[in-house]
């Protein structure tokens, strides 16, 4: 009973700090992951920009090379396209003179240069179209990124003319123009060859080997994948983040797949590791705190088995002391002086067995043997052992007994309950010089009072007085030998009988009501 | 720069111009040779043009061209099994060709591609041997990827005294980036014009032979169907043996048609048309091996014995032995007789042997659409009217050249039973897309 509790209080003791810890901690990651999914939101747009940039970086650097190059090529059919021979990202060139006319590709087409000429219908309709194309700012954006550049890198050799990109939606797929517009104000344009392109963007961004946590989706115009990257496996997923690349490639992006970034799983980790690492060491602890426990509980078994015994095999020889001494004292009735000696023997013997009796008691549990017991008779005969102490010290004891039937008990449990109620009073209740003793039948049950005139119990002591070994720490106490455990064994001898004992008011002094219910005779 | 004399000896009834010996042995060969060096008179006549490149031999494996090659190989979900063990193996192999002359890098590809090997000198070959052997099974096609990191790694070593190739292995349909053979065609060209060729494997009956072939057709590298793994090695060494024997590289034939003769058409190569004046260009020229185009021209009306300059021929390369750019040039011009035996005897077989086969594989490309269309029938027809075509021609040319026609013309016969009743067309159609390919770009495998 007693190590159940010990474990379960143990038990309290491991589990209560983990889930609390536990419970923080959560508290903790649940606040942390929304600030971790911000965060990775950013860092998720952080990355495809990133991305964009790259991208970017390509086009500016094609246009600047273009923009470079083109104003020294010479305007013959023939040369130009020479240069189509060589320029490996360029499907198509064209010259428009400084009316917008179509001077290149005009006369003697090859196929290929027809079928240009029909799909670009529009911009030899109206050249305005090339240079007004799609978003106007980030055209000039891009020209002055490149101008910049330039300044930089080629400071004396200026950018001459303008350029810009132009987007042009051409069945399913859209198709990239590079224009440049000399200051003499004719106009050369290429259409950038689209396989290309993404073949350039391709080579530019990174491969799988090594991205594990994410993966990420290059998407053209149309929507369809160009490229993509990273271990993840994705089953039909949403993209955590998706990001529009900026212009040329306007109408491309790029998703991200995958919440790799933040750390959250990695603090959930680390909780769990805490959280174990604490129950291993609390569980430890308990483990430890319950062995020495168990250890001490044995121990102190040990030493009450030890005295139970020892208590016992006082029992023998005492009982032939007074057995012996009471059969002197028959035997000495003409030498008073002797008598009284002998009846100290006696009265002494009979204290001592009181006192192994409750050692006994309290060591062991006694078996209860009831019996039909006359009540009154018993009180008078026990008081009367108590007479000479009671003597001794100036206690007058006034009996009040009106029990008029046999009692149904075991008279041993009630000799020994009274006995120590009897014997406190002797010890501690003396200065009262009196002490009431009342038996009777009340309410269906046995009551007798013991009461004292004595300094009393205090009211704070009330519940302290029925605990093994505790005595009251004050004058009242001092210099009385006591083993503490009277009132503990009283209690429990009363209980044994299916009683109470309890501490009633008084004053002064106190009084003890044994109430033990009457078993019907059946 | 070097000159070359133009010897003109006269075969007299032939009344043709042979490119002169070069001075030095380690030059190509070119000849510009027509089928019917002369023509009757008296009316328009056609007439086929065929100029010929053909490369020098190497002196033993010392002096060959460095090489600089991407092997791109699919590790997608169908490449399970056999297959992917069969490339490794393959891969492996070829490696063991190279030396620490040559630079490669192994990429690999499903939905995503991996760079296994980046662009190395081949000096580790254990590494790079470990690095194949890494490669696992799974998920889709990302074709145009494979191939744009490819490039991307030869690049990085990007060097005209270098043979640079990718080398690309697939046996399914491209489902991850770009797909479609016209795209797939332009990458090629793009990087053909840059010096990358890129050589398709086609593993298996999964694959678009459509895209495979257009990749390496405008890239100018070789195309093959291999239907079963086992194959792999064997393919990979011929491809392997064309790369390390490449003696020039960026040939640029320009033929410049004269006097009123009027380009029809061209049989074989992709080239450009404009005007009267044919260009075309080749990456790479190998050891010991002819490459050609042929052209099909209307001469004007002449009289007897009159003779006309047909075509002017430049050639310009870059020879792989002194690394030089070098320049060929030859002149071809054409006789009128009225006498019929003289003309007869004037035609050159090989050349007439060459076009019959050209013409008859432009009449196959044309059946391949036809059945595409689903017009089995008529692309039946068109084939039988070819292996007559053929046959006819055959029985012209006569001879040894005459034999070699006439087991063609039955090939093609095979071929159109072929288009109707093929039970695996499927299969069927790799195997005739890969002949055509190599016939047209005169492979040599």
């Amino acid at each position: 009973m007693k190590k159940r509790r010990i474990a379960l209080l143990l038990m309290l003791l491991v589990l209560l700090p983990l889930g609390l810890l536990g419970w923080q901690g959560l508290q903790l990651l649940s606040s942390s992951d929304t600030m971790q999914q911000v965060r990775s939101q950013q860092l998720v747009e952080a990355r495809l920009k990133n991305v964009d940039t790259t991208l970017q970086a390509y086009l500016q650097e094609l246009a600047l090379d273009w923009s470079g190059r083109l104003p020294s090529w010479p305007l013959t059919a023939e040369s130009l396209r020479d240069q189509l021979r060589r320029e490996l990202r360029v499907k198509q060139i064209f010259w428009l003179d400084s009316e917008g006319r179509r001077q290149f590709p005009r006369d003697g087409m090859s196929q290929a240069e027809q079928r240009f000429v029909e799909r670009m219908q529009m911009i030899w309709d109206d050249p305005q179209l090339l240079y007004s194309a799609d978003d106007n700012d980030r055209q000039q954006e891009v020209v002055s990124y490149a101008s910049k550049l330039v300044t930089r890198s080629q400071a004396d050799q200026a950018i001459q003319g303008r350029h810009g990109w132009s987007v042009w939606h051409w069945g399913a797929g859209s198709r990239l123009l590079f224009w440049w517009q000399a200051p003499e104000g004719y106009t050369l344009g290429l259409e950038v060859d689209t396989a290309r392109l993404k073949s350039d963007l391709i080579s530019l961004l990174p491969d799988t080997s090594g991205v594990t946590g994410h993966s990420i989706h290059l998407k053209d115009a149309a929507g369809q994948i160009i490229y993509q990257w990273g271990g993840l496996k994705i089953t039909n997923q949403q993209p955590t983040g998706s990001y529009q690349l900026s212009y040329p490639l306007t109408n491309w992006s790029l998703d991200y797949f995958g919440n790799d970034l933040g750390s959250a799983d990695t603090a959930a980790f680390g909780l769990m590791i805490l959280l174990v690492s604490m129950a291993l060491v609390l569980i430890g602890v308990a483990i430890f705190l319950y062995r020495e426990h168990t250890r001490e509980m044995r121990l102190a078994a040990q030493r009450v088995a030890f005295v139970g015994q020892v208590s016992h095999e006082l029992k023998t020889p005492l009982t032939n002391i007074r057995m012996y001494a009471e059969m002197l004292e028959e035997q000495l009735e003409e030498e008073p002086q002797q008598q009284r000696y002998l009846q100290v023997i006696s009265s002494e013997s009979q204290r001592l067995s009181r006192l192994i009796g409750n050692v006994l008691n309290f060591s062991r549990e006694p078996k209860i043997h009831r019996c039909p017991v006359e009540i009154d008779q018993l009180i008078q005969s026990i008081v009367a052992n108590f007479q000479l102490g009671f003597q001794a010290k100036g206690i007058t004891a006034k009996l009040d007994l009106q029990v008029d039937q046999p009692v149904e008990t075991d008279p041993d449990q009630l000799e020994q309950i009274l006995n120590n109620l009897l014997s406190n009073v002797e010890k501690y209740a003396a200065e009262g010089k009196a002490v009431d003793i009342r038996s009777r039948i009340a309410e269906g049950q046995l009551q007798v009072q013991v009461r004292d005139y004595g300094a009393g119990i205090p009211a704070a002591e009330h519940q302290q007085i029925f605990k093994p070994f505790y005595r009251i720490n004050d004058r009242l106490t001092e210099g009385v030998s006591g083993t503490g455990i009277g009132l503990t064994i009283a209690r429990q001898q009363v209980r044994r009988l299916g009683g109470e004992l309890v501490l009633k008011n008084a004053d002064p002094g106190a009084c003890f009501e044994l109430q033990i219910p009457l078993v019907s005779q059946s | 720069m070097r000159t070359n004399y133009l010897n003109k000896l006269f075969l007299a009834a032939a009344g043709l111009l042979i490119a002169a010996a070069p001075l030095q042995a380690k030059q190509i060969d070119l000849r510009a040779e027509l089928g019917t060096p002369v023509i009757e008179a008296g009316a328009k006549r056609t007439a086929f043009l065929k100029v010929s490149l053909t490369g020098f031999e190497l002196q033993g494996g010392r002096d060959r061209t460095p090489a600089n090659i991407a092997i791109v190989l699919d590790q997608s979900g169908s490449m399970r099994g056999e297959k992917l063990q069969r490339a490794k193996e393959a891969a492996i192999m070829a490696l063991d060709l190279l030396d620490e002359r040559d630079i490669v890098s192994v990429i690999s590809y499903d939905t995503t591609v991996r760079v296994l090997v980046p662009a190395t000198r081949v000096s580790n070959k254990s590494a790079i041997r470990s690095a194949i052997r890494q490669m696992r099974a799974d998920g889709s096609t990302a074709l145009f990827a494979g191939v744009s990191k490819g490039a991307r790694e030869v690049r990085k070593f990007m060097d005209r005294e270098r043979v640079n190739r990718v080398i690309l292995l697939s046996d399914g349909q491209a489902n991850v980036g770009p797909k479609s053979p016209t795209e797939l065609g332009e990458l090629g060209m793009s990087l053909g014009k840059e010096g990358i060729s890129v050589t398709t494997i086609g593993l298996g009956a999964g694959y678009n032979e459509d895209l495979m072939a257009n990749l390496a057709g405008y890239s100018d590298g070789n195309h093959a169907f291999v239907d079963n793994a086992e194959d792999l090695a064997r393919i990979f060494r011929y491809e392997f043996g064309d790369v390390l024997s490449v003696v020039a590289q960026d040939l640029i034939i320009r033929i410049e048609l004269l006097d009123g003769v009027r380009p029809l058409r061209l049989l074989g190569r992709e080239s450009e048309i404009i005007g009267s004046t044919v260009t075309t260009r080749l990456n790479q020229l190998y050891s010991d091996q002819e490459k050609y185009v042929i052209l099909e021209v209307e001469v004007p009306e002449g009289l007897e014995g009159e003779q006309r300059q047909l075509a002017d021929v430049r050639v310009s390369y870059r020879n792989m032995a002194n690394q030089q750019s070098e320049k060929l040039d030859d002149r071809v011009s054409i006789a009128y007789s009225a006498s019929q035996q003289e003309v007869a005897q004037a035609r050159a077989p090989s050349v007439l042997s060459t076009a019959t086969q050209q013409v008859a594989n432009e009449a196959s490309k044309k059946a391949l659409e036809l059945r595409d269309q689903g017009r089995k029938e008529e692309a039946r027809k068109v084939l039988k009217e070819s292996a007559s075509y053929v046959r006819q021609q055959a029985d012209l040319i006569g001879g040894d050249e005459g034999v070699s026609l006439e087991s063609f013309s039955d090939e093609v016969e095979q071929e159109a039973e072929a288009v109707v009743e093929s039970k695996d067309w499927n299969r069927a159609r790799k195997a005739i897309k890969a002949k055509q390919y190599k016939l047209e770009k005169q492979q040599t495998y």
